[in-house]
């Protein structure tokens, strides 16, 4: 009788000593070498507790894979741009204009936060956002024309344009344009255009459009920053 | 029995990584966002000039580890017996969080040009923003609270 259940009680406990391996070492492992790449992960897959619509498809090539585990390290000697799936982030706040008589210096005031999934280009610096396939985004806009005493408040909801600009190891350039709905003015939808020239932000743009309020066009920063945040950025 | 301990292993490895890569997504950010124009109390007065005015204009990222991005400016109106003198504070924000009471205060480094012809200097800074003003304190100077006149401040 013994000798029936001698193997039978080893083998439970051998069992049992597996399973209780599995579930504090195998978490521990994935914690400690897929964690630093987590974002990654998140983003290949699409997971987003804000963005709902899926936008990109996840790639296995050999290519995308190696850029995957490896690209921050091999980005900065190979490449000119930031590139693959990142969160597209811009921000801002100032005063136009220093160079449109019609809009004097300290008219407009603007505060910004537009940021979104976007896939760049390595090539171009360019994103997948276009006007025609928006991309989703998030943020806030508060614009008060000083004038007028037109208030265009209101989310973000996409991102239509977002580029960077090719610059040498140093603070980003780039250029972005986002949309929304206004709710404090009634204008409608708003669409933001902004460029970042660099720091100090005096070389920086920014124009709105709403309704009938316009800047004709992105009018030169009297005061304050604009802002396309790299990558690595939160 | 050996499949069905892998396929346990590896499922329990993708489950935690998916997991932990949620909750490194999921992480909240807060959007501070303002446009305006504000006044001081009277008798207000920073470096020898009277402030009665001001004008401000801030985007900023609060993320849910005390960390922040964004910018803040900072247009501050007044006099000194010698005329009108305007006081100009453009800030890069690093740090920040939401308060209790639904406020938000965000700080970093910032230029202060005093507008009496010497060079902007590096100070840094730090602003409480509610929906009804900002209280900016440059160095350790706590200037009064910025009541709004015009615009907007939104913490979403």
């Amino acid at each position: 009788m013994n000798t029936n259940h001698r193997p039978a009680a080893a083998s439970l406990l051998k069992w049992i000593g597996v399973g209780l391996l599995s579930v504090t070492v195998v978490p521990l492992l994935a914690v400690v070498f897929v964690l630093p790449f987590a974002g990654r992960v998140a983003a290949a897959f699409d997971y987003s507790a804000d963005l709902a619509t899926p936008q990109v498809t996840p790639d296995f090539s050999i290519a995308h894979t190696l850029d995957f585990f490896f690209g921050s390290l091999l980005s900065t000697s190979t490449q000119s741009f930031p590139s693959g799936t990142i969160t597209g982030k811009v921000t801002g706040g100032g005063t136009i204009s220093a160079d449109d008589a019609r809009i004097p210096p300290r008219s407009r005031s603007f505060g910004y936060v537009a940021m979104g999934q976007v896939v760049i280009d390595s090539a171009t610096g360019a994103s997948n956002c276009t006007p025609a396939t928006p991309c989703p985004a998030k943020g806030h806009l508060n614009y008060v024309n000083h004038t007028t005493g037109v208030h265009i408040n209101g989310e973000v909801t996409e991102i239509t344009n977002f580029q960077f600009f090719a610059t040498p190891p140093g603070p980003t350039k780039g250029t972005a344009t986002f949309r929304g709905t206004d709710t404090k003015s009634g204008c409608g939808t708003f669409t933001v255009s902004v460029t970042d020239n660099g720091e100090p932000g005096t070389n920086d743009r920014f124009g709105i459009d709403c309704g009938g309020e316009t800047t004709f066009g992105q009018r030169q920063h009297s005061g304050g920053n604009s802002q396309i945040h790299p990558p690595q950025a939160k | 029995m050996k499949r069905l301990t892998t396929a346990f292993v590896l499922a329990l490895f993708i489950a935690t990584t998916a997991a932990a890569s949620r909750v490194l997504i999921a992480a909240s950010e807060t959007s501070v966002t303002g446009a305006g124009t504000a006044a001081f109390p009277s008798g207000t007065v920073f470096n020898g000039v009277t402030l009665t005015t001001s004008q401000f204009g801030k985007g900023v990222v609060l993320n849910s580890d005390g960390s922040a991005s964004g910018d803040f400016y900072n247009v501050l109106d007044g006099g000194t017996a010698l005329g009108a003198q305007t006081i100009t504070v453009t800030g890069r924000v690093s740090y920040g969080s939401l308060n209790a009471d639904g406020s938000a205060t965000f700080g970093g480094n910032s230029s202060v040009d005093m507008g009496d012809g010497s060079r902007p200097t590096s100070v840094p800074f730090t602003v409480t923003a509610t929906s009804m003003g900002i209280t900016l304190v440059l160095g350790a100077t706590t200037l009064p609270t910025q009541t709004l006149t015009s615009g907007g401040v939104d913490i979403r």
